[in-house]
């Protein structure tokens, strides 16, 4: 049975119209959370809050909003001042554009949500809609409204079904030119470079998410596990940073590396696994 | 004025390692945030851990972690225990393999980094591990160890620096046959696929983020600037649309009107419409200095 979804609306490309539901695709579910408990009592916690200055308890109908507009000012900005500006949700996911997917710049991706047709009727025009950008090869750019925010994403086709990424807007991504300006403009050796290229073949694998393991997460629910169970861990002794000095003659390394590398088994070259869905 | 490093340590690629400097690529500090406030005092408000039962006040040094083995059973957890599942902490991207860029499922994709050499000695070997992996379109997958976590991170070229990306776990990221296995298979003719396809290229654009206008962060500085100013603000109303009932007919009625819309590739970005007089001469400003620093809300007006 599909799991259900966050949001329920339509896909609109143009005139055509289908009703869609979605789904987040990244879930916290499966982490290991934690309670902040009353060492003495055991009980849980529970947040109060209180004036900073009267050190009275307010309550939630007593509390507002502040707009600091100048130190140590503020502008009270009540729930309605809010829905005042709300963008009404149009439920509508409508691509108004679309781009070359190669295009898309990874640093403008958000989170991801899988979007499916919402009823029998829909299953046609979501299909003709998916397979246009497919054999395209475009995502589509679209405003969609949730949580009275508007957000823009981008759709892309993806096995029977859309995916959408919400993007960042351009001012909540940093200027690159801040950080890397002050690199050198110097063109690296080219025989340093093949080098280089020759190691990264022998490294070369596909894209394989079974090793992408939470190695914490696991060593977390072993120390869980023991505790329930009353036994003592001992602490894994960490592992002493190993020589990390830098490269002296960086040519002569990277033959040493290059050997290094034929000697040692193409851990890399694992099966080439349930790559990303596009070719469905 | 350069932007202060959020990590330092080395990128190692085999044998060849240099000192690397890590810094944020996004941020939330230009986004209007609020405070809570008491309403009738006008005091900011700070928080308070209560016993959920007893009600007293809980200080820090009596609070403690819980682990919720069975429904309303803890077992307590204390920053010791913690400290046992310490992982080896080597300050190192540790490159371990190659990918072709292409390969990427972008749904793993999680905050970025921009990743420079941290000296001048280290900038060669920095240069020679991002050429390679440009000339080969492979993106590096690494690990890296964050605050006791360890995190997978792809590494890509980007201009004279390297783009670092946290890649999720796999627990993290749903399945999507649970969600896309029901999907019915349905035929589609030829002839709607090309109608669609010639909506879509009536339709195409050149990428560019730069156009993208927070419609909502806008209109929240304006009601914030009129709220300074004692002015009403009244909300717009909007239609809700309905499944297609004819497709055919809606894909040929679209490639009329999209005929006649000769100005879509310049809509999503830009709605006149919608936009408050202040804001057209913000957008076309943001155009050109790119970080567009107007669109600091009325906090830096007003104090400066």
């Amino acid at each position: 049975m599909a799991p259900s979804s966050s949001w329920k609306g339509y896909l609109k490309l143009s005139l055509v119209t289908c009703a869609v539901a979605m789904a987040p695709a990244i879930t916290t579910r499966d982490k290991t959370r934690f309670n902040m408990l009353n060492r003495h009592t055991g009980n849980r916690l529970s947040m109060r809050m209180i004036d900073s200055v009267t050190e009275e308890i307010v309550e939630r109908d007593d509390q507002v909003k502040g707009y600091e507009h100048a130190k140590g000012q503020y502008t009270q900005v009540e729930e309605e001042d809010f829905d005042a500006i709300a963008l009404e949700s149009k439920h509508t996911i409508e691509m108004t554009e679309f781009v070359d997917e190669d295009d898309l710049d990874t640093l403008y991706l958000g989170d991801s949500h899988y979007l499916m047709p919402d009823d029998e009727v829909a299953i046609e025009a979501f299909a003709v809609i998916r397979e246009a950008m497919r054999s395209t090869k475009v995502a589509g750019v679209a405003r969609v409204t949730v949580n009275k925010r508007e957000r823009w994403v981008a759709v892309r086709p993806r096995g029977k079904g859309i995916l959408l990424t919400t993007m960042r807007y351009p001012y909540e991504v940093r200027d690159e030119r801040q950080v890397f300006d002050r690199i050198g403009d110097e063109k690296p050796d080219a025989k340093a470079v093949e080098a280089m290229e020759e190691i990264i073949d022998q490294m070369s694998g596909h894209w394989d998410t079974s090793w992408f393991n939470d190695r914490y997460e696991q060593a977390l629910g072993k120390v869980l596990k023991a505790k329930q169970s009353g036994k003592t861990i001992k602490a894994a002794a960490p592992e002493k940073a190993k020589g990390e000095s830098n490269v002296v003659n960086l040519m002569d390394t990277l033959r040493k590396a290059i050997e290094a590398e034929k000697r040692s088994k193409p851990a890399a070259k694992k099966k080439p696994s349930r790559s990303k869905r596009t070719a469905a | 004025m350069a932007p202060r490093a959020s990590w330092k340590g080395y990128l190692k690629l085999s044998l060849v390692s240099c000192p690397v400097a890590m810094f944020p690529a996004t941020t939330a500090s230009e986004r209007i945030s609020f405070n809570t406030l008491n309403r009738d005092t006008g005091n900011r408000l700070k928080q308070l851990m209560v016993d959920s039962v007893t009600e007293d006040v809980v200080e820090r040094e009596d609070r403690v972690r819980g682990y919720e083995f069975a429904k309303g059973n803890y077992v307590t957890v204390e920053d010791e225990d913690l400290d046992k599942v310490q992982l080896e902490s080597s300050h190192t991207i540790d490159i371990t393999e190659f990918v072709p860029e292409s390969e990427i499922d972008t749904v793993f994709l999680d905050g970025t980094h921009y990743l420079a050499p941290d000296d001048k000695v280290g900038e060669e070997a920095f240069a020679v591990i991002r050429e390679a992996m440009k000339k080969k379109k492979v993106v590096g997958l690494g690990k890296l160890i964050l605050n006791r976590r360890e995190r997978i991170v792809a590494l890509s070229p980007r201009g004279k620096g390297i783009l670092m990306t946290n890649v999720h776990y796999k627990y993290e990221v749903r399945e999507d046959d649970a969600y896309f296995d029901d999907i019915g298979d349905v035929k589609i003719s030829e002839e709607m696929l090309d109608l669609a396809e010639h909506i879509i290229d009536k339709k195409k654009g050149k990428f560019d983020p730069e156009r993208f206008e927070d419609r909502y962060e806008n209109a929240l500085i304006e009601m914030l600037r009129a709220k300074q100013q004692g002015v009403e603000i009244t909300a717009p109303k909007q239609e809700r649309p309905s499944n297609v009932v004819n497709l055919m007919d809606a894909l040929r009625r679209s490639i009329e009107s999209e005929k006649g819309a000769k100005a879509g590739k310049d809509e999503p970005a830009r709605r006149p419409a919608e936009k408050s007089k202040a804001h057209t001469a913000k957008g076309a400003a943001a155009k050109t200095t790119k970080k567009s620093v107007a669109q600091k809300p009325a906090r830096k007006r007003a104090s400066g």
